[in-house]
């Protein structure tokens, strides 16, 4: 889905150029879930928005859904392939209800009318949202409007959507919803990209890839992560407390395979 | 600073938000108040800070009215809510505001800078609006603690900080209790924050549901659970474990319950209860434990149910079913004519005709008043201004003169704005942006023949008009967050030229801000303006728009009319 080669991004600040990536090498398969994640200003949101062909790259090579995104005209192409969700959920409706903002993205694909307010009607079904389909935006949650912001994404065919922290500004129910919308999508075939800085999502991804200063520092599996390697600590993530509970029983001998990610194995193991 | 509650009631636009709540929190404690959105909680935090006054009931501070200076809030998202030019006057102006003499203020900064750990020589010149998201949080608790207050309200305090910063702000908040401070934190962080609480409140639908010790809560779940919150995963963890006779107590923080475990002896499992491998799908292809990871049932519901729902009230119906053009049209002539009144019989006319309208519209009151408060204040302060006069005033008050010409004159125009402003707000509240852009889109058409981008345009004009109540929010958040340094200016001299002065520049980073990322989003939906479009709403016009053209028409004749010959 997306292959990244020495990937580098530099923006320019006067006479200077900053150099924001430095070097990005990374390869998603179709179907897969990624996490991503490092502190504010490590390059994610750059990283991301390159592959949704916002920036273009400096250097290095980046195809993604089979487009090479150094062309033009790809970059354009690849907005049908490759969606984003933003962090802030308010600002990303740019219509006024809910069936206003899933028409904005659809009314430039050529399709007829009736096809389209099917389209409509069925992706707003899917997130949850086909009762609020004609109310004002500004009385929807936190949640739901990310939700919105989802079928916006589904109403395009999307192959993989991209998360950008969506959960950091949302209470936990709407978090629990829209991660476990994620979840049901990419159990469907979604390629999901899962950007964010809480702990316990990281451990609960399969993949999980950690980028500082514009360098991808570790890429690879949650359990090797957090309980053989000593970048949680050189970071200073304060830990989750299921692998607080990991480190413990690995210190009393447990061997690499056995020690938990999340609640459930923790139950299951003890 | 002790704080006591006794049934408190709270109403917001006749709903009740808070009912018969009764509380006690004493000297040097830290509260911790929990409750899903829409619980109460924020709304108790304001009136605990004294920024609101309750429906009925009483809340007493050490026995009385709250001290002036004495009690102090910080908001959710407070770094959007910096005004001043250096670290140094973001702290001096709630200094200023509660009238601490200028030569005591450099002490109570430093002091209340190095309390949030950042140094004074390090800091104090550089701006706020530079500084890291982790900072920027602290700028702001240093702010509200400089004048010394006896108590600290903090609404979601780590909420959006990175994992790092969270922490670290966690550890001040501990220095912060450990002095002596009385403070309140309303909170979803229940993980981090039940640990460090002497006392935690539980809010439900408007009431209190639990008040008392954090351990009372792992030792029953239902406390939470039945309020719709989801228990720490020390508890979770904690209670299953102790089911399991893996524990003899419940744990009260996550280092009681690891402290707990160090002492057993766990052996490793036998291989054939070995989670998956990493790499390995597990069933259901879920990744990790979603298990846990489920929407409330009352979700699930909404979820599967309904076909889509555009149903409004019948009297806003026929507002909304009108043709956008006859609309558009409405609007620009009726500015055209109240552009050309001088007197007052017309425009009192007009008045009266779009009161009427407005009526007939059922735009919820609430959202009238949210839109016309700013302007109102404002207008009334610009009539003031242009009815002084130095050369040949009236009537004289001291050195002012007011001159009952340029009252006549600045009534006038103040009232023609404020119709005009009504206007538009009649037309932005019975229109959702599809149409306004469409009705929009085919009347500027023709500039398309000169090169100009119609559907750029429409489609700016649209979303500029959809945020603007959004932009009324942020203004009214901003000056609540003012009250809240201790800003003694009241009513309308919350709006004088040096109160807006402060505000236009958090307003216009916000504006810029919100500017830019809707942009992008624009752009990653891969907007194209050249691209042939479908669009989702389709201009239809009906006799009913004919019908309303010409009342439009007569209207327009007849207010002009009026104009002409009184």
């Amino acid at each position: 889905m997306i292959r990244a080669e020495h990937l580098t991004l530099s923006f320019r600040d006067g006479q200077r150029r900053l150099p924001v990536l430095q070097g990005i090498s990374i390869h998603i398969k179709r179907g897969e879930w990624v996490a991503l994640t490092g502190a504010n200003g490590c390059g994610k949101s750059s990283l991301i928005r390159t592959f949704n062909g916002l920036n273009i790259p400096t250097g290095g090579s980046l195809s993604a859904a089979g487009l090479d995104l150094r062309s033009s005209d790809n970059r354009a192409a690849v907005k049908r392939h490759i969606q984003l969700v933003f962090q802030n959920p308010e600002a990303q409706t740019v219509g006024s209800t809910p069936f206003e903002d899933v028409a904005f993205g659809l009314e430039n694909r050529g399709l007829s009318r009736s096809v389209m307010l099917a389209k409509i009607e069925h992706v707003l079904g899917q997130v949850g949202l086909a009762h609020k389909a004609g109310a004002d935006v500004s009385t929807l949650s936190g949640g739901e409007r990310q939700r919105l912001a989802v079928a916006c994404c589904l109403a395009l065919d999307t192959e993989m959507i991209i998360f950008d922290e969506v959960t950091s500004m949302l209470d936990p129910a709407g978090r629990r919803d829209i991660l476990e919308l994620a979840r049901q999508l990419w159990a469907q075939g979604t390629t999901v990209l899962w950007v964010t800085q809480r702990m316990e999502e990281l451990a609960e991804s399969p993949r999980v890839a950690v980028m500082e200063q514009g360098k991808m520092l570790y890429d690879g599996d949650p359990r090797t992560l957090f309980y053989a390697s000593k970048l949680p600590e050189a970071l200073g993530w304060p830990s989750a407390p299921v692998i607080r509970i990991g480190r413990l029983l690995r210190d009393k001998g447990w061997s690499l395979d056995s020690l938990p990610l999340t609640e459930r194995e923790l139950e299951a193991a003890l | 600073m002790r704080i006591q509650a006794d049934h408190v009631s709270f109403r917001y636009d006749k709903l009740p938000v808070l009912t018969d709540i009764s509380l006690d929190i004493r000297e040097g404690t830290l509260t911790v108040l929990c409750g899903v959105t829409g619980s109460g909680k924020s709304t108790l935090l304001r009136l605990l800070s004294g920024l609101a006054q309750p429906a009925s009931g009483t809340i007493a501070f050490d026995g009385g009215q709250p001290p002036a200076g004495k009690v102090s809030m910080v908001f959710q998202q407070p770094e959007t809510q910096l005004f001043a030019g250096s670290v140094h006057k973001e702290l001096e102006y709630g200094l200023a505001e509660r009238g601490v003499p200028g030569p005591q203020r450099l002490e109570l900064i430093r002091s209340a800078l190095a309390r949030v750990g950042l140094p004074y020589d390090e800091f104090a010149g550089r701006s706020p609006f530079l500084l890291s998201g982790g900072e920027k949080r602290r700028l702001c608790i240093a702010a509200a603690i400089a004048s010394a207050p006896g108590l600290l309200v903090l609404d979601e305090p780590t909420a959006g900080l990175d994992p790092q910063a969270a922490e670290s702000l966690l550890e001040m908040l501990r220095g912060l209790r450990r002095s002596g401070l009385t403070l309140v934190v309303g909170t979803h962080e229940l993980d981090s924050f039940l640990p460090m609480a002497d006392r935690v409140i539980v809010m439900f639908q408007g009431t209190v549901h639990y008040d008392g010790p954090a351990l009372a809560l792992s030792a029953d779940p239902l406390l939470l659970t039945g309020a719709g919150l989801t228990p720490p995963a020390y508890m979770r963890l904690g209670h299953s474990l102790r089911q399991r006779g893996l524990l003899a107590e419940l744990p009260d923080s996550l280092d009681s319950l690891l402290a707990e475990l160090e002492r057993q002896p766990l052996a490793a499992p036998a291989a054939d209860l070995l989670p998956a491998a990493p790499g390995e799908q597990r069933p259901g292809r879920s990744p990790g434990g979603a298990g846990r990871l489920r929407p409330a049932a009352g979700d699930a519901d909404s979820r599967s149910s309904g076909a889509v729902n555009t149903e409004t009230a019948p009297a806003q119906k026929l507002w909304q079913r009108l043709d956008p053009r006859v609309k558009w049209l409405g609007m620009v002539l009726g500015t055209l004519v109240v552009l050309g009144m001088n007197t007052l019989l017309p425009l009192l006319l007009a008045a009266g005709l779009i009161a009427g309208l407005t009526l007939s519209a059922r735009i919820p009151w609430r959202r009238t008043v949210r839109f016309f408060r700013p302007f109102l204040l404002m207008f009334l302060f610009l009539w003031l201004l242009s009815s002084l006069s130095w050369s040949s005033p009236d009537y004289t008050l001291g050195p002012v003169g007011v001159s009952a010409a340029g009252m006549e004159r600045g009534g006038l125009n103040v009232l023609r704005f404020l119709l005009m402003i009504a206007l538009g707000f009649l037309f932005t509240e019975t229109t959702t942006g599809a149409p306004l852009r469409e009705g929009l889109e085919w009347g500027i058409a023709p500039l398309r023949k000169l090169g100009v981008r119609t559907r750029n345009w429409s489609l700016a004009v649209s979303v500029t008009l959809q945020f603007v109540p959004w932009i009324l929010d942020k203004l009214a958040q901003l000056q609540l967050a003012l009250d809240s340094r201790g800003r003694k200016a009241r009513g309308l001299a919350r709006y004088s030229p040096r109160q807006a002065a402060l505000l236009i520049v958090p307003l216009l980073i916000l504006v810029i801000g919100m500017g830019d990322e809707l942009a992008t989003a624009v752009e990653s939906r891969g907007y194209d303006p050249a691209k042939e479009r479908t669009p989702s709403y389709r201009l239809s016009w009906q006799n009913r728009d004919t019908l309303a053209l010409l009342y439009i028409l007569l209207a327009a004749a007849l207010l002009w009319t009026v104009s002409r010959f009184s």
